[in-house]
């Protein structure tokens, strides 16, 4: 399904990067995506469940959340690793790329494992610099 | 031992410069008056940081001395022809300072993380003029406050009970002497306490700021919605906007990072000018990190140039754009990277931050982030304003003194000496 992606600060995403980018309760507040209760039963997934995000950048599984406030048709993502495997790098001269209003595709990712920093990064990155 | 008054917040923008701490036997035991983010900030992240100097070796990171790492990043940055030195936006303008001065030294870019969240609106207030004023204008005279792409209720927590609706000012007694609209394209939880919201179709603010305008000159908007808005609720937000006595707009990356960027901005600039015609406006952008401001300031006083500086001809450039952090990665074009209290690896998209991988990479940050997972040098600095003091500029310019609360442990350096040593180094290899 088709979504418009906003990613932006959360409560928890600012707290849990005080904790190190590498802490659970950093994975546990960023890899998240929230959508609206009547998207998640059209994707036909409930709170709590792995869902891939595509754009043409690249694709993540992250799990999913209730929106508190449902926007349908956006996807939430907050600002972190997670959701910048799929915003676009594309400045347009201004300097700064594309966080938010991107297209992208959501889909359940049944038994899918959410990854941990240091393997997000080497499958978004491609290697973590080791020899 | 009696409570440190007068502590300045090391979080956001908004810099809350009346917190209290207790200090026992040279640990945090209390935070009082701070949010939940500034909380959870100056009582934990010293307990939960990772004190290891590392050295990438043979593909691996491994644990190396003080003076081990300040020689190896000395080394990356003086062989490199076109470095990076990027972040600033979380650490004293002293030590920003020394930033610049070693890009100046090394024919490198100094970029600040304003190029990914407020570089839009610098843009935008070189084009056409900005009418700013401090958070107390707001505070004692505003009786109408805008907040468009921006959610302080989770980002900027006291924003609405120090500076804004809820707080009590000379000329205003509160949240019933104040009225509060917000434009957002989700209905967030700033959203849920305004008398009035504009819910904002993704990426079409330029239009609906444009409309506004149309409206507050009284012409006929000639159809039945703006980006989603209702045509009626445009009219009543442009008849709030021009009946009230003093307004306030504050925009956040709403604004700076959805597709029309800079123009969004001088978009909003001129509806603040438009509306001084008829009535007092002022705007002001939601500054996210705590000294962001303060790198901006200083890089502007230093260079002329607010961020992206490029000093590879010998002389400051700026052109966001061409000489900005992003692009330069996704160019591939520097060649080294200094990344000072920041994380880009996190957060730049994917694609941009895939440069690291390929770039000899020094890290001076307090925390472990992305980014040292790629370091090949990564030294832990003191958190400024709890284990180092400095000069912090608050979102809205005003300059504070951040305190030292404790004692950083043995081995971890504020970054101004971190910083000032490798200056020296650096300079002494350069001068072989």
């Amino acid at each position: 399904m088709k979504f418009i992606l906003v990613t932006g600060t959360s409560l928890k995403q600012a707290q849990g990067k005080e904790h190190g980018k590498t802490s659970e309760r950093y994975k546990e507040a960023v890899a998240v995506c929230e959508l609206a209760e009547e998207d998640l039963a059209k994707l036909g997934v409930k709170p709590g469940d792995p869902v891939r995000v595509k754009s043409p950048y690249g694709s993540v599984v992250v799990r999913a959340a209730k929106a508190r406030e449902p926007t349908p048709g956006v996807a939430f993502i907050p600002s972190g690793p997670w959701a910048n495997a799929v915003t676009s790098p594309q400045t347009h001269g201004a300097g700064i790329p594309s966080y938010k209003s991107l297209e992208v595709e959501v889909e359940p990712a049944p038994g899918e494992e959410i990854p941990d920093l240091p393997s997000l990064l080497k499958q978004t990155l491609g290697g973590l610099k080791e020899a | 031992m009696p409570a440190i008054r007068g502590v300045v917040c090391s979080f956001c923008g908004c810099v809350c410069d009346d917190l209290e701490v207790n200090v026992e036997a040279n640990r945090i035991k209390a935070v009082k008056y701070a949010c939940a983010i500034g909380m959870e900030k100056i009582s934990k992240c010293v307990e939960e940081r990772d004190p290891r100097i590392l050295i990438r070796t043979g593909g691996q990171l491994r644990e190396a001395s003080l003076e081990e790492a300040l020689d190896r990043a000395a080394e990356i940055l003086a062989n490199s022809k076109y470095p990076l030195l990027y972040g600033w936006s979380n650490t004293s303008c002293e030590a920003i300072k020394l930033g610049v001065e070693l890009a100046e030294e090394l024919g490198g870019v100094i970029d600040n993380t304003s190029c990914v969240c407020h570089g839009p609106g610098i843009e935008a207030a070189q084009e056409v003029g900005i009418v700013e004023g401090t958070l107390g204008q707001a505070r004692q005279r505003a009786d109408l406050i805008v907040y468009w792409g921006c959610n302080p209720l989770q980002a900027h927590q006291r924003h609405l009970s120090r500076y804004t609706v809820m707080s009590q000012g000379i000329f205003r007694a509160g949240r019933k002497d104040r009225k509060l609209v917000v434009v957002d394209v989700r209905k967030t939880s700033t959203a849920r306490m305004a008398d009035l919201f504009l819910q904002v179709e993704p990426g079409m603010d330029y239009e609906l700021i444009q409309a506004l305008r149309m409206a507050i000159r009284d012409e006929e908007i000639e159809a039945e919605k703006v980006a989603g808005v209702p045509i009626e609720q445009v009219e009543e937000l442009a008849d709030l906007m021009v009946n009230c006595e003093f307004g306030f707009m504050f925009f956040g990356l709403g604004l700076t990072q959805s597709s029309a960027k800079s123009d969004n901005i001088t978009a909003a600039i001129n509806l603040i000018q438009d509306l001084n015609f008829r009535t007092k406006w002022l705007i002001l952008p939601m500054r996210g990190h705590h000294n962001v401001t303060g790198a901006n300031k200083v890089s502007l006083w230093e260079t002329g140039y607010p961020f992206a500086v490029d000093f590879s001809h010998g002389y400051p450039r700026y052109n966001p754009g061409e000489t900005s952090a992003v692009d330069l990665l996704n160019r591939r074009e520097v060649d080294a990277a200094l990344i000072v209290a920041s994380d880009p690896v996190a957060h730049l998209p994917a694609q941009t931050a895939k440069a690291f991988t390929e770039l000899p990479t020094i890290v001076i940050d307090p925390l472990m982030t992305a980014t040292a997972l790629l370091a090949d040098v990564r030294i832990p600095s003191a958190f400024t304003g709890i284990e180092a003091e400095g000069t912090i500029y608050r979102m809205d310019g005003v300059p504070l003194r951040a305190k030292k609360l404790v004692d950083p442990p043995e081995n971890i350096l504020p970054d101004t000496v971190l910083l000032g040593r490798l200056l020296e180094r650096v300079r002494k290899l350069r001068r072989r």
